[in-house]
């Protein structure tokens, strides 16, 4: 057998010599329209110099690469050789070379000079490519942080400085031979002529061997050069689809340098596919399709990288393409990429399935039973259209959706405080609730400002300090871009550098964070780590004066219609939410090797999103109005391969806070979501009952408070601080000081707003916020201090140097120097203390102590809580002038006890919707939410929602708590019921179904039989259809 | 299935005539350490040593090439190289099967030659099997210097002769003799390894004492004749460079380190191997004896200094003050070179780091132990003198002699220290490249130093003064007369 295919093999080979020697053409030839060449001239220099020649031709209307399928000719023979469309130069001359194929013909003009002149290979541009290209200097071997076996590279060669030590001075000068280049370790370990742990790494017939050995015959010169790539360009620029007999695509790769050259690299840059199983690449840049598939091929060079898009069809046995119904463009942009790639879709899902994946999808509930009813009821053709409407429109959507939302902005108590985590929380759910254009959402986070109680957006930066964190943060979440690499050296597979990432880091230097509010600072720069270059703000023109505010230019910059990203991002994540798989997936991992699995389609949504204003809603309305997303999760023989075209829908575990709220609605165990709102009436009238009955107390409270308050000898405000500044000679600059240089303390500072008592024992001020570098800084400090009657009390200070003022009167004439004890003698009612204090550069803080008087009072039913500042401030007012405001500030203090308390806490839970896993503020983080892969809220990645299953979810189910407790609550409501009954609404209610008769008969003989033990029946039904998969998962 | 059968056969006719055709080895016996070891080193190690044994199997020691893989097929079956799997295996005329994988097959003389050991059944010619491939091939024929180097060679070492009239500086495959005065190449010291790293004279005169070798595969410590000009004596053979060799005041030991990270010593006059210590992790660059004579000193690239009982080799202490994670001198570098002091038990390290270190190995010992808290002791008590030396880069040369410092650095500069006090008392500048080696001589006060361009400079000491420039790169007319 094989010996007749051997033979039919030569005879083969034998026929397409002859095949060629002929104009006989192979079939697909024949259709040929049109050639087109590139590059369109050829111009050779030196005897290295060589160029890579592409030739497309469009094949019954695609274009396909003929490269190796063409004949090529020179007019001039022996100045050039053409090898696998290769030209090299043989000898100085010029001429045309002729290529044939399919019966056309094209010319492509050629000069080759300076061929005995002598190019010295380059260590930048050449050397350092090919060690990225032989795998040299990859991340997991000499180019990880600590190198292999003691040798050490640049991650791709981004720094040469590292890279020319490493190569020829370190160790001794042991990987280089200068006199015999053959002789290099360098040479020797990747041919593995010697033992090398990295194996076989260089062939003698590599470009690579060659590059390496004539750099070390020249003399291993490390010179690093002005010269750098701007750009690199691939041929062909655009995606190409192999089938039939055009399985291979020559590329073409060239280099634009600074010195204004194009070079051909095809030889010397890396190639790599993100689907190997798909089409891989030699290293000379041939394309090679492999099976069904779509794959990126990226290309690297030095620090930059482009990718093209390879699709590779295959005949597939008996399919037939069916048309099928179409709702809008995605249904056709997904159909054509199932049918080119010879998928077929599922059927549509039926009303039950459509009605709980949405609810799902868009509220995190389940529906009610009475909605599915009322669902499943509707004869209208266009009710799945509504329902989506409807949902869009509810409360439990916005909430659900900001979740989502404040998982990426890590709204947790843990990173902010629980208040802030509200606040931030509740501006989320408004900005859904309000459907804010998305563009304007990013703008409003992105340049927060002010106290975060007025603007909670500012909560993003409370919660992220450093310009590297909100670099990262905010590319994974706005740009769908993971910059963590390029902190320390350039993206391995992105064209993002370390200086774009220092520039985006520029952007946030100047926006300081603290005490619950974003102020912008006016100096503030970012470094670059290696170069120690003062990076300019990403986003802003390089030679635009400094703006007020960085952050402006660059959210400008990225939510402007032309950023290829922002749209893009945001609704791969909208489609991702909705499907179950991002059309880029990981879904904030955007980056040209990894492509996405229909890019017409993420094209369309994005210029839909644009042209709708940043539409969320509408993008929602888009896609679950699709053909798409109602399909069916069961799949056909010509299907049931794809994961990533949309072909069925996945099916999806529930989210750990789906389905804690699943289950608790299905077991009737939360109260709905709809008459929350009775409940906190409820509460509320609650909370008035209590008030009326302290009323009665009031006056009699008041009285007490009053007499209190009157006890109160001393109060005191907050320091003011006056920035400090610089002084060369403090001891005389404190002597001049008189107290009409001193701030005035006017009405509204510091006194009644924020008044302390005299508490402290012991205090460091904090130091002013720019201390001089250089000598002594002088600080200005004043602050109220009000007595009941004069008298004296004694301050502490410890200091180097200091002068006091009491009252605008010195307290001394010379500085006070060291740590001295001073009296303050206070006249009855308002005094003011100003402090002058020289502080040399290294101490910038000094400490005082001060003797309270006595302890703080409370008073009223209340023991434990102590009267505020406020309050103290208000009752200090006799009654007949006490304005109205005081009046009611006082009546509610009183009533603000513990009882109070308690209820409006209650309120406030029921109105944040706490017992709802997906509508609450911030998470709860219970071990069951957990156990579902509930994130922590500790990075901006979605990746921190844990996705597979695990034996611990199983164990969670079918033996936890949750399940178990809920199951056993539910009895109370089901239990009333009569068993038919029970069944239909426990199955309405679990899977938005009737049962079928198979489990209507089983439910129903289960519980009849054990009608002794009815509430232990009713349990196990309700436990049993917690742990079906029908239940657990979305379909 | 048959005509890939059939092939095999023509393939195994044609290996078979093919060494057949060969008179010479058709007579001799093959012989294993001779014929066999260098192909297994060169095309087989690499996946199947000590580093890497890919498939469970080694063949870095001929015990382990008789050893069963992870296959469980025995590797070599005496007198049957078709049962043999290794022969399988490299004669397979599958690609995918053929070893080595993924790489050009043996030449058809390799593949003769292991049949035929195979045939004649696969014996040993050495006493021990368990000895590395390596050692069995003994010290290599170096090949003859080029005439004419087409350009300098970086000088990894430099010594004086006793008198300081001439010096010997590393060639390539030789050392290069010169008059100091004028910097005339005198004479070519050929068969000596590929790299110089160490040349040391001997008290007369008369010898050289040299180690180096080729890098990541062959090391060698040596003593050559300098009126001969001939390799004496080869006291041992390492798998990667030999970097350092030292003598003892006596010039009765040689102590030598090399990048195998091991440490031996060696009687001069019988060339005995006394003892080999292997307690370094990274490669051994520097080696001294103490000036008390009780310690053999070693720097390496671990960044440690490790002092070795003289007698029998055992590790006396390990030196840490190249590697301390707390206090006022941390940091943690490399070491690349050990001085003793003369007529004191003290040394001297440096390398990476800020600071040329002085410290003596008993007061070491004392301080080192195992607990926790070692590092807070040691700051502490360390009574280890600190010479701030302010190079930008690292140290790679030291002498101490004369009570003072010579240090040579990778910024181009080499720097004077006074030894008692420490101050900087002269900087010498002019190499643009780094310092690799440096020589002094206290009789003429000429100190030299050799960089990575090739570069040698002549100084005098007592005035600074920069006297003359050498290349390491003999010219082709001054080596044909001097030849």
């Amino acid at each position: 057998m094989s010996c007749l295919k051997t033979t039919v093999g030569i005879i083969a080979a034998l026929l397409a010599v002859r095949a060629n020697a002929t104009p006989n053409t192979p079939f697909a030839l024949k259709n040929v329209t049109s050639l087109e060449v590139s590059p369109k001239r050829i111009g050779l220099e030196g005897r290295r110099d060589a160029q890579q020649i592409v030739v497309t031709g469009m094949v019954n209307g695609e274009p396909r690469d003929l490269t190796d399928k063409a004949q090529f000719e020179t007019t001039k023979q022996g100045v050039v050789r053409i090898q696998n469309g290769r030209v090299e130069a043989l000898q100085d001359g010029k001429g045309d070379i002729v290529i044939r194929v399919g019966g056309l013909v094209a010319r492509l003009p050629f000069t080759a000079s300076y061929y005995s002149k002598r190019y010295p290979v380059s260590f930048e541009t050449e050397t350092l490519a090919i060690l990225t290209k032989q795998g040299c200097s990859t991340g997991s071997c000499h180019g990880s942080p600590h190198g292999k076996g003691g040798f050490s590279l640049s991650l791709f060669g981004y720094d040469p400085r590292i890279d020319r030590v490493s190569l020829t001075r370190d160790g001794y000068n042991r990987r280089i031979n200068a006199i015999e280049p053959l002789e290099s370790l360098m040479i020797k370990k990747p041919l593995l002529a010697v033992p090398h742990v990295g194996g076989k790494r260089l062939r003698k017939s590599d470009v690579g061997f060659r590059v390496l050995r004539d750099w070390i015959a020249e003399g291993a010169s490390t010179e690093i050069s002005t010269l750098h790539c701007e750009s690199i360009a691939l041929t062909p620029s655009t995606s190409r689809v192999l089938e039939g007999e055009f399985k291979t695509q020559q590329l073409r790769v060239t280099a634009q340098f600074s010195d204004g050259k194009a070079r051909d690299i095809t030889p010397i840059a890396t190639y790599t596919t993100s689907h190997p199983a798909v089409a891989e690449v030699t290293p000379d840049g041939k394309i090679i399709a492999k099976e069904r598939g779509q794959t990126a091929i990226s290309v690297r060079y030095l620090d930059k990288f482009e990718s093209l898009y390879i699709t590779v069809v295959e005949p597939v046995k008996g399919f037939v393409w069916r048309p099928v119904i179409e709702n809008s463009a995605i249904d056709k942009k997904v159909n054509q990429k199932l049918r080119q790639l010879k998928y077929l879709p599922a059927e549509v899902c039926g009303d039950s399935e459509f009605l709980r994946r949405l609810s799902l999808d868009l509220t995190g509930l389940l529906p009610t039973a009475e909605t599915t009813l009322r669902f499943l009821k509707d004869t209208s053709p266009n009710k799945r259209a509504k329902e989506i409407d409807s949902l869009l429109e509810s409360e439990e959507y916005a909430r659900f959706w900001a979740l989502k939302r404040a998982d990426l902005m890590r709204v947790s108590p843990r990173q902010l405080t629980e208040a802030r985590a509200s606040r931030f929380s509740a501006w989320l759910v408004d900005s859904v609730r309000k459907n804010m254009p998305y563009d304007q959402f990013a703008h409003a986070i992105l340049t927060a400002q002010g106290a975060e109680a007025q603007a909670p957006s500012a909560n993003y930066f409370l919660g992220i300090r450093t310009p590297e964190e909100r670099t990262e943060m905010t590319a994974q979440i706005f740009m769908g871009t993971r910059v963590e690499c390029t902190k320390c050296h350039n993206h391995p597979f992105e064209n993002w550098t370390m200086r774009d990432y220092y520039r985006i880091a520029a952007v946030f230097a100047r926006t300081k964070a603290g005490d619950g509010r974003v102020t912008l600072a006016s100096v503030g720069e970012v470094l670059h780590p290696t170069t120690g270059e003062k990076m300019s703000p990403y986003g802003s023109p390089l030679s635009s004066p400094e703006p007020v505010d960085r952050r402006e230019g660059f959210a400008h910059w990225l939510t402007a219609p032309a950023n290829p990203l922002f749209a893009r991002v945001e609704v791969n994540r909208i489609w991702a939410d909705l499907l179950g798989r991002g059309i880029v997936e990981p879904i904030d991992d955007f980056r040209s090797s990894n492509p996405p699995s229909n890019a017409p389609l993420l094209d369309y949504l994005a210029q839909e999103f644009v042209t709708s204003g940043y539409n969320r809603k509408h993008t929602i309305r888009l896609i679950c109005n699709s053909q798409t997303y109602q399909r069916s999760t069961q799949s056909n023989a010509f299907n049931v391969q794809d994961n990533t075209l949309f072909s069925h829908a996945k099916p999806r575990l529930l989210t750990a806070e789906q389905l804690k709220d699943a289950i608790g609605m299905a077991t009737h165990t939360l109260p709905s979501p709809t008459l929350s709102p009775q409940r906190v009436e409820e509460a509320k009238a609650e909370l008035t009952a209590h008030h009326n009955a302290l009323d009665r107390l009031l006056p009699l409270w008041l009285a007490q408070a009053e007499e209190a308050a009157q006890r109160l000898p001393i109060r005191q405000g907050a320091w003011r601080i006056r920035q400090a500044s610089p002084v060369s000679d403090p001891q005389r600059a404190l002597k001049e000081a008189g107290v009409a240089n001193l701030p005035a303390l006017d009405a509204t500072s510091l006194w009644i707003r924020r008044p302390d008592y005299l508490e402290q024992t012991q205090n460091t001020l904090p130091s002013a916020e720019s201390s001089s570098n250089e000598g002594h800084s002088l600080t200005t400090m004043a602050r109220r201090i009000f007595s009941d009657r004069p008298r004296s009390i004694k301050i502490r200070w410890s200091a180097e140097l200091a002068r006091l003022w009491l009252n605008g009167a010195p307290l001394s004439s010379d500085p006070i120097q060291g740590e001295r004890e001073i009296a303050l003698p206070l006249r009855g009612g308002e005094n003011t203390l100003h402090v002058l204090v020289a502080t040399p550069p290294d101490r910038p803080a000094f400490q005082y102590s001060l003797k309270p008087p006595f302890n703080s009072t409370m008073v009223g039913a209340d023991k434990e809580r102590p009267l505020t500042a406020a309050i103290v401030e208000a009752l200090m007012v006799p009654v007949s002038s006490r304005t109205s405001e005081q009046a009611q500030e006082l009546r509610e203090f009183y009533q603000a006890d513990g009882e109070s308390n308690a209820i409006r806490q209650r309120v406030a839970s029921l109105e944040a919707r706490m017992d709802y896993a997906t509508q609450r503020p911030y998470p709860e983080l219970s071990s069951f939410t957990a156990t579902f892969g509930q994130p922590q809220r500790d990075t901006a990645c979605t990746c921190e929602r844990r996705g597979a299953p695990t034996l611990l979810q199983a164990l969670e189910l079918l033996n936890g708590q949750t399940a178990y407790q809920r199951a056993q609550e539910g009895v109370g409501y089901y239990s009333k019921r009569d068993n038919s009954a029970l069944i239909e609404e426990l199955y309405l209610a679990a899977f938005c179904r009737y049962p079928v008769m198979k489990e209507r008969v089983a439910a129903l003989k289960f519980l009849s039989e054990r009608s002794n033990n009815r509430e232990q029946a009713v349990m196990d039904l309700l436990w049993a259809v917690i742990n079906t998969q029908e239940f657990l998962f979305q379909h | 299935m048959r005509p890939l059968s059939s092939l095999k056969l023509l393939l195994f006719v044609i290996a078979f005539s093919f060494g057949g055709a060969t008179a010479k080895s058709a007579r001799a016996e093959v012989k294993f350490s001779r014929d066999i070891a260098p192909i297994l080193i060169r095309r087989c190690i690499g996946c199947h040593g000590e580093r890497a044994n890919l498939g469970g199997y080694r063949v870095q020691t001929f015990q382990n090439l008789l050893r069963k893989g992870g296959s469980g097929a025995t590797p070599i079956v005496a007198g049957k190289p078709d049962s043999s799997r290794l022969y399988q295996l490299i004669a397979s005329p599958t690609v995918a099967l053929r070893m080595p994988k993924s790489d050009d097959a043996l030449s058809k003389e390799q593949i003769g030659l292991i049949r035929r050991w195979i045939v004649e059944g696969a014996k040993f010619d050495r006493e021990n099997p368990s000895a590395s491939l390596t050692s069995l091939m003994g010290a290599r024929n170096h090949p003859i210097a080029p005439l004419a180097y087409p350009k300098p060679v970086p000088v990894l070492a430099l010594a004086f002769a006793p008198d300081g009239a001439t010096f010997a500086a590393g060639g390539y495959n030789e050392a290069l003799l010169y008059e100091t005065r004028t910097g005339r190449l005198l004479k070519r010291l050929g068969g000596l390894p590929q790299r110089i790293q160490s040349l040391t004279y001997t008290a007369d005169g008369k010898r050289l004492l040299v180690a180096g070798g080729t890098p990541g595969e062959y090391g060698e410590v040596a003593l050559a004749d300098v009126a001969s000009g001939k390799r004496v004596r080869v006291f041992d053979t390492f798998p990667d460079i030999a970097i350092s060799a030292a003598l003892n005041a006596e010039g009765t030991l040689i102590a030598a380190g090399s990048a195998d990270s091991s440490v031996r010593l060696y009687d001069i006059n019988s060339g005995k191997s006394l003892w080999t210590s292997g307690v370094h992790s990274g490669w051994v660059t520097g080696v001294s004896f103490s000036g008390d004579r009780r310690f053999v000193l070693s720097a390496s690239k671990d960044m440690t200094v490790k002092v070795h009982d003289i007698a029998t080799g055992a590790l006396f202490t390990t030196y840490q003050g190249h590697n301390r994670q707390i206090g006022t001198y941390s940091g943690q570098s490399a070491v690349y070179a050990v001085r003793s002091l003369n007529n004191s038990p003290d040394a001297c390290s440096a390398g990476g780091g800020k600071w040329i270190q002085i410290w003596n190995p008993v007061k070491t010992q004392a301080e080192s132990g195992d607990a926790g808290d070692m590092e807070e002791r040691f700051a502490k008590q360390g009574h280890a003198r600190y010479i701030l030396h302010g190079f930008t880069q690292e140290i790679f040369a030291l002498i101490v002699e004369d009570g003072r410092i010579f240090a040579g650095s990778g910024d181009g500069t080499i720097k004077q220290f006074d030894l008692v006090s420490g101050a900087e008392t002269r900087l010498f500048t002019g190499h643009t490249d780094w310092v690799y080696s440096l020589a002094y001589n206290a009789t003429t006060h000429r100190l030299l130093s050799g960089a990575y361009s090739g570069e040698m400079r002549l100084w005098d000491t007592q005035s600074g003064q920069h006297l003359a420039t050498f290349w390491a790169q003999p010219q082709a007319q001054v080596a044909k007369s001097e030849r």
